[in-house]
């Protein structure tokens, strides 16, 4: 059935598996045909090529290491290799093969170079018999692979464990197990001109936009890239074109049931080869807050929830900025009290209230970035030695004042509640540090507008990236920043291309 | 993405922020007069004017086919039309330098931070032609956004300034003579920009005008009844001598031990001078591509970026920008824009009745 599957989207629908259309054809002699895969892959080391003799006929079989179940694969050597002959006619062996020995369901029959290769990277192993034109290909993939776990990035408390793992049919059949409804459709091609990395595109056949589909495929297909190494390759394919912006229009998601949901609004899912983050299409920034739990919760609290990580998204970027802007141009906007603290705590460190933010946070981010890459007890010793030595020492020597820590600190916390917006939070939290140590709160405001403008332009597929919030609409606010129940939710259908300002 | 539709409320939400922005200006000694509170009658009397004002541009363009108003004076009239789009291309032009020069004023003279005003203008003015660039959908969404904050900030500050109104600061009307009024409703009508704008605002929008602008209306004769009553009820006759009573009264406000509100009041003032510059450009750039007939009007915001640039630069060395506060020549530009221009333009449309208008 895979092996159906896989030869119906190679040789039928796909038109990239091979950079050229030229086909030749499987040679009548086994020197030849042998010769041909050894140069194929310049006698890579990889590339397992096994004789067997069935009754006095000279066969092969054609694998790739590691890529097949071996055991599998022995049954199938051993029931041709035991079973009885009463010709010894090349043909009748080979017929006999595949017609009556060999019972396993994914086998199919190829008769070019090409088809055979394609099957063979895809896993499957090759039996050839001497003087015959075609190749048995059996379905035997048995590659290791991780098993499936939760997500690390995407936790959940009563949501499903499952994630995302590295194999696309297994994710595949992750979100088929879930929607079981012929609607659901996969679409598969082949990304990289070099690695031909297998890529699907999922969607819900009565709830998909045709035009948006259209135009997905459409991208993917001008997709020039050389190498698909993972989802966020492909992303900024999917972006508008000349779009510069900090955010991206393109959610990614590790959890099936995450995906599931999208689905159902009528998004499409960009599913690739060797990656475990699922891309998808598209995508609003009110989206960037919500969570697979928010749906499991009491809709009053996940839409507390949510407003806690929209007042978590403005710590994140201006606190540091009006921190240093308001300290420094317009200090009768902060309390006395705490005005006092502060001078006290800064009025005898050797930098500016901007060096010293900017500073900090440079040292945070090394930190943040070292600890991210090591294994985790070293990151332990990282945070430690961040935390405990560098911080507390440097408060204690008078370099930097305790509140521009603590400061940091809180931004630091704040920006991890929307893990997926991390990039442009902290690219932005240095802007906004620069724009209040030079302009003060009028700085800050004029950044704050221009980031606004950045992302009310923006969008994507005919959506408005700032949809249902600017333009605004009620029906779509059902569940943006605030959560309605699902009673509320499940009365009528709240697709994606229904959302205001779409062009649909 | 660079939409040039909008929908009626983004239309209504891009003309109160260009009231906004005038309103915090309003005082007596940029009104002229005795007591402010008699402009809250002004105001009323404006309410109406504005509706007569509206007329020719509602008439013209709510079935013009999306034809603004560069289209139908170049078909009414030819090449000569071009004169029309042009005016119009200054006129906004200037609404950008007197945006700017209040702005200036207000910070040189009332705030004075310890940062440079040359600096912080130059910022405005280079995002505000990247905003004027994502074209008049982006920066009406934005608007919103803003706007939205604002009023809620407003609201905030209302309630926090109920308790300090001195009811005994309210006068009877006309108690100082009729001056106040008279200039109330000159100064009005004078800052009305947003009725010229609608000349190419209009065209660019979709869904009930009618409703919008009854609705921007009555939005602005309440903003500025109640910023007039607080100003008066806080500030009394002190609200005489301040240039910008506005900041004054907002100063006061107070929540809990977050004392002087009127920095954040402004950071908002900002954004929404920020939204009014980068709309004014983009119509003007606008009203630019049309008369040179390009498809792109980016080369024009860049163009009118720089001479605003340089234009603020020079009138901080020469002292100019004074003269782009007199009331009664901003007067007679506004009425002619709003009123006179349209108002010939479909009187001439009913006489040549163009097929294609």
């Amino acid at each position: 059935m895979i092996l159906d599957d896989l030869k119906k989207f190679f040789f039928k629908e796909d038109k990239k598996v091979y950079t050229s259309n030229e086909t030749h054809k499987i040679d009548l002699s086994f020197r030849k045909v042998i010769e041909h895969f050894h140069i194929e892959f310049d006698y890579g080391s990889d590339l397992i090529i096994r004789e067997i003799n069935i009754f006095d006929t000279k066969s092969c079989i054609i694998s790739m290491d590691g890529m097949i179940n071996k055991e599998i694969m022995n049954e199938i050597v051993k029931s041709i290799i035991n079973s009885e002959y009463q010709e010894n006619n090349k043909h009748y062996v080979y017929e006999k093969i595949r017609d009556k020995i060999s019972s396993f369901p994914d086998q199919i029959e190829v008769f070019t170079y090409e088809d055979a290769l394609t099957m063979l990277l895809a896993g499957c192993a090759l039996l050839y018999v001497d003087g015959y034109n075609s190749i048995l290909v059996f379905g035997v993939q048995g590659f290791e692979v991780r098993s499936i776990s939760e997500p690390t990035s995407e936790k959940s408390q009563r949501g499903s464990r499952e994630g995302f793992i590295e194999v696309l049919r297994l994710n595949m059949a992750m979100i088929r197990r879930r929607i079981s409804n012929p609607n659901l459709k996969f679409e598969t091609m082949q990304l990289g001109s070099t690695t031909k990395t297998f890529v699907a595109i999922c969607y819900m056949n009565d709830r998909v936009e045709r035009k948006i589909l259209d135009e997905v495929k459409r991208r993917l297909e001008k997709c020039d890239i050389k190498s698909v190494s993972t989802s966020g390759c492909i992303s900024p394919y999917l972006e508008e074109e000349g779009d510069l912006s900090l955010f991206s229009s393109v959610g990614l998601s590790e959890r099936p049931d995450s995906v599931c949901g999208k689905l159902v609004e009528g998004r499409i899912a960009i599913l690739v080869d060797g990656s475990p983050t699922v891309l998808i299409v598209p995508y609003l920034f009110v989206e960037y807050f919500h969570n697979i739990d928010d749906y499991a919760m009491k809709p009053y609290f996940a839409s507390l929830n949510r407003i806690f990580k929209f007042i978590s998204f403005f710590i994140a970027i201006l606190l540091p900025g009006c921190y240093v802007g308001f300290s420094t141009f317009n200090p009768e906007l902060i309390p006395s009290e705490l005005l006092n603290k502060i001078s006290l705590a800064t009025g005898s460190t050797p930098f500016s209230l901007m060096m010293e933010t900017l500073l900090i946070h440079f040292l945070y981010e090394i930190m943040r970035e070292s600890g991210l890459r090591l294994p985790q007890n070293l990151g332990h010793a990282v945070s430690i030695v961040g935390g405990l030595v560098v911080g507390d020492a440097a408060v204690n020597a008078g370099l930097i004042g305790a509140p521009t820590i603590m400061v940091v600190a809180l931004t630091s916390i704040s920006s991890f509640v929307i893990p997926n917006l991390y990039e442009p939070i902290a690219l932005l939290r240095l802007l906004f540090i620069i724009a209040g140590g030079t302009l003060g709160i009028w700085g800050i405001m004029v950044l704050l507008s221009v980031v606004l403008v950045n992302l009310c332009s923006k969008s994507n597929f005919g959506i408005p990236f700032t949809s249902p919030l600017a333009p605004f609409g009620l029906f779509g606010m059902r569940d943006s920043i605030l959560r309605t129940s699902w009673k509320s939710l499940s009365k009528n259908k709240n697709n994606i291309q229904q959302m205001p300002g779409s062009k649909y | 993405m660079n939409n040039k539709f909008i929908s009626i409320p983004q239309l209504v939400v891009l003309m109160i922020t260009n009231r906004l922005v005038i309103s915090i200006t309003f005082g007596s000694s940029s009104v002229g007069g005795n007591d402010i509170w008699d402009c809250i009658v002004s105001s009323v009397v404006v309410f109406f004017l504005t509706f007569i004002l509206v007329l020719p541009n509602y008439f013209l363009f709510s079935k013009s086919n999306n034809l603004d108003i560069a289209d139908i004076s170049e078909i009414l009239f030819g090449r000569i039309g071009n004169v029309i789009t042009i005016t119009y291309a200054l006129y906004f032009m200037l609404i950008c330098a007197y945006t700017l020069a209040s702005f200036k004023i207000f910070i040189e003279n009332v705030m004075n931070p310890p940062i440079s005003f040359l600096v912080l203008s130059c910022a405005i003015i280079i995002f505000a032609c990247y905003a004027a660039s994502k074209g008049i959908e982006a920066i009406s969404r934005s608007g919103s956004i803003i706007l939205f904050f604002t009023v809620f900030l407003l609201i905030l500050m209302g309630i926090s300034l109920f308790k300090v109104i001195d009811f005994t600061n309210f006068k009877p009307f006309f108690f100082d003579g009729y001056d106040s009024f008279n200039n109330g409703i000159l100064f009005m009508l004078s800052r009305m920009s947003c009725i010229p704008a609608m000349a190419m605002l209009i065209p660019m929008s979709k869904g009930n005008l009618k409703q919008g602008i009854i609705f921007w209306n009555v939005s602005v004769l309440f903003l500025i009844s109640s910023i007039i009553f607080f100003v008066t009820g806080v500030l009394g006759e002190l609200s005489q001598i301040k240039l910008f009573p506005i900041y004054t009264s907002t100063s006061v406000a107070k929540i809990s031990k977050f004392e002087n509100l009127d920095a954040l009041f402004l950071g908002l003032w900002t954004c929404a001078i920020f939204t009014k510059i980068s709309m004014f450009l983009n119509l003007s750039s606008e009203c630019l591509r049309k008369v040179f007939g390009r498809n792109n009007n980016k080369i024009f915001i860049f163009f009118l970026g720089a001479t605003l640039l340089f234009t603020n630069m020079f009138a901080k060395i020469t002292n100019l920008s004074s003269g782009i506060f007199d009331t009664r020549s901003l007067f007679i530009l506004t009425i002619l824009t709003s009123f006179v221009i349209p108002l010939i333009l479909l009187i001439s449309k009913k006489i040549i009745n163009r097929a294609s208008i």
